[in-house]
């Protein structure tokens, strides 16, 4: 039992580790086209259009592909004042309580990728990817001219004519996350792994 | 049971799972989901909410201000800004007797006003400060307390992610809130230096025996602009921006951002690694601080549905309760909750439930937001559970002085926070006044 587990932990910490590495690109991204976008509009009256769109756009990836590794690395805003007390006293009640608490955190994220799978599967198919359109242009067969069709049919945020971006890659992202994050709840709470520590000076963010 | 039952039952069942320790975010996620269902009778309305609160929860422009100033913050502590403040400000105040505590408490405001967080101010001053004042015979709880009082300036004086917090919860303007939080900044670190300056004239012992003024080592004009210019022209860019109105607070933390990034480049303590890590860094904290965000929406949907706010409001005019007693309640629960619960989370439990009945006596919510921050602030000095006493606990390293000194330290700045906030909600102008 203990094996396979383990042989599951390994490519799960991967996962979030890299979903957590593109998370990280995207901050990045985000630094430099505010400020490309102050210049520009500070500098040569030229703002760039759709700024506020990119910024809620790249706000749900970092939050979303970052939250597995948050998972992982224990760093779940929590308060854990009383569970180190328990350690001292009584260790085994305080493992099994962080790991009934694990269990139940991994329920509930599971409940909330429940509820936004559908959201994702309406979003994507308002594109018609594979199945033909009710209205509009028919397919014409040409594979890229389609494929632009596509995504111009998806359901969409931001503002015709200025910003326009599909839902789907962001409902995706959110289905994901929650997903991932189940996994490794209920991952620790089989496991156990987890020892309750008192804040240390990298890891609390507030 | 009515609504209003399961209501104020949720906010217990919330408040005691956290204390158990469950994750802030699921304690507020899960109780508000069960409670909604209960409330309703039916599963749908509390998927809904669930399924609104995840998808749509982070999808605010001024959210974008968390990971922008988080940024900014993190480079600021990576390029030594703060050694450089406590250089320049230890040089001024080194004359007087307990100077050096001054010095500390000035730096961390200077400090304060680059970074939103208490955590990396007390880390950065415990392993200056401290190690320098032990050094010249000072008290070891008075230099662990220095610190630790003087590092909830850095959530108070803006940029603040506490402020950025309280704007969510409450739709305020976070430049507003920011503008606001300047003038309780000042006044607390005057208020802390005016102590240490009291203390150090008619109780010495507490500062320490046989105190030392350190080696006479003046810094030349060219080392106190190279130390000061890179915070002023910080501070400039982003309080002046969002102040003219220039910057909105979102492009004011991105302009920061990169100005706090070129200038540890050109003091060279930026590495493609140290760069990734703090990326890395701030995508944790974002990640956190908005999740629970999100999940503190569902909370405040849930406790209007539930109706609790209003019914709170019926109470208050059924026994006759003035402006007076409802501040006590409401300190008093933030000092309990500041026992063991982080900043952030008193926040976004407490607010929601008040909002409603301070609108209603006429309050300003920015006024509520200061009052609402500093005195959440006051629970990390305090035990057993200050977080910036383990910070500094745990910086230190030094087995001479134990947690205990650091609370016993922390004391007397917890108290003089009490006093000013008192000062404060007293005053609401002291607040509000710049915004006019």
């Amino acid at each position: 039992m203990n094996d396979i587990l383990h042989r599951i932990t390994a490519p799960v910490v991967s996962v979030a580790i890299v979903s957590n590495a593109v998370g990280t690109l995207v901050i990045f991204l985000l630094v430099g086209i505010m400020n490309v976008d102050i210049i520009a509009r500070g500098v040569f009256h030229a703002p760039l259009r759709g700024v506020v769109e990119i910024v809620i756009f790249s706000l749900i990836l970092i939050v979303f592909l970052q939250l597995p590794d948050v998972v992982r690395s224990n760093r779940l805003t929590r308060s854990d004042g009383f569970l180190v007390f328990a350690e001292t006293r009584h260790p085994n009640f305080a493992h099994y309580a962080s790991r009934v608490i694990d269990l139940a955190s991994g329920i509930f994220m599971g409940l909330i990728a429940w509820t936004v799978f559908p959201e994702f599967v309406e979003s994507i198919e308002t594109c018609h990817f594979i199945t033909p359109p009710e209205f509009g242009a028919p397919p014409t067969g040409e594979f890229f001219t389609d494929l632009a069709a596509a995504f111009a049919r998806c359901e969409y945020f931001g503002t015709p004519g200025i910003f326009t971006a599909p839902w789907w890659p962001a409902k995706l992202a959110i289905f994901f996350s929650v997903t991932l994050c189940c996994i490794i709840f209920l991952l620790k709470a089989l496991t156990g792994k987890r020892k309750p520590v008192l804040v240390d000076e990298s890891e609390s963010p507030v | 049971m009515s609504p209003v039952e399961i209501g104020a039952l949720s906010v217990v069942a919330i408040v005691a799972m956290v204390y158990m320790g469950v994750y802030i975010p699921v304690a507020l996620g899960m109780v508000s989901f069960v409670s909604i269902w209960i409330i309703s009778g039916k599963s749908i309305l509390a998927f809904n909410f669930l399924k609104i609160a995840a998808s749509d929860g982070v999808t605010e422009y001024p959210f974008a201000t968390i990971p922008l100033f988080t940024v900014m913050g993190l480079l600021v502590s990576r390029a030594g800004l703060g050694t450089d403040i406590y250089a320049v400000m230890n040089r001024a105040f080194k004359a007087l007797t307990g100077g050096i505590g001054m010095a500390t408490v000035g730096a961390n405001a200077v400090f304060a006003a680059v970074t939103g967080s208490s955590i990396a101010s007390a880390s950065v001053f415990t392993r200056i400060a401290v190690p320098e004042m032990r050094k010249l015979n000072y008290n070891k709880r008075f230099a662990v307390g220095v610190v630790a009082g003087s590092s909830v300036l850095g959530m108070i004086i803006p940029p603040s992610a506490m402020l950025i917090i309280y704007s969510f919860v409450s739709e305020q303007s976070v430049g507003e809130m920011f503008l606001a939080g300047i003038v309780p900044g000042l006044l607390l670190t005057a208020a802390y230096i005016a102590w240490i300056y009291i203390s150090g004239k008619l109780r010495p012992a507490y500062l320490g025996t046989n105190i030392d003024h350190g080696a006479d080592e003046p810094l030349s004009l060219f080392e106190i602009l190279d130390k000061t210019v890179p915070t002023v022209a910080l501070i400039l860019i982003v309080l002046g921006g969002i102040y003219t109105g220039w910057l909105t607070p979102v492009e004011a933390g991105a302009a920061g951002a990169l100005a706090a990034f070129l200038i540890a480049v050109m003091r060279r303590k930026m590495t493609w690694r140290s760069l990734w890590e703090t990326a890395i860094e701030t995508g944790h904290i974002t990640a956190s601080i908005l999740f629970l965000i999100t999940m503190a929406s569902l909370y405040s949907r849930m406790l209007g549905y539930a109706g609790l706010p209003n019914q709170l409001n019926e109470v208050l005019q059924t026994y006759n309760l003035g402006f007076v007693e409802v501040m006590i309640i409401y300190v008093v629960l933030m000092l309990f909750l500041g026992t063991l619960l982080d900043t952030a989370s008193i926040i976004l439990i407490v607010v929601p439930l008040f909002i409603t009945l301070v609108e209603g006596m006429g309050m300003s919510l920015v006024w509520f937001g200061i009052v609402t921050v500093i005195g959440a602030e006051i629970g990390l000095l305090t035990p057993p559970l200050g977080i910036s006493c383990f910070v500094i606990k745990s910086s230190l390293n030094d087995p001479d002085i134990s947690l205990k000194d650091v609370f016993f330290g922390a004391f007397p700045f917890a108290v003089i926070m009490l006093l000013v906030l008192i000062l404060i909600i007293a005053f609401p102008v002291l607040s509000t006044g710049i915004l006019n």
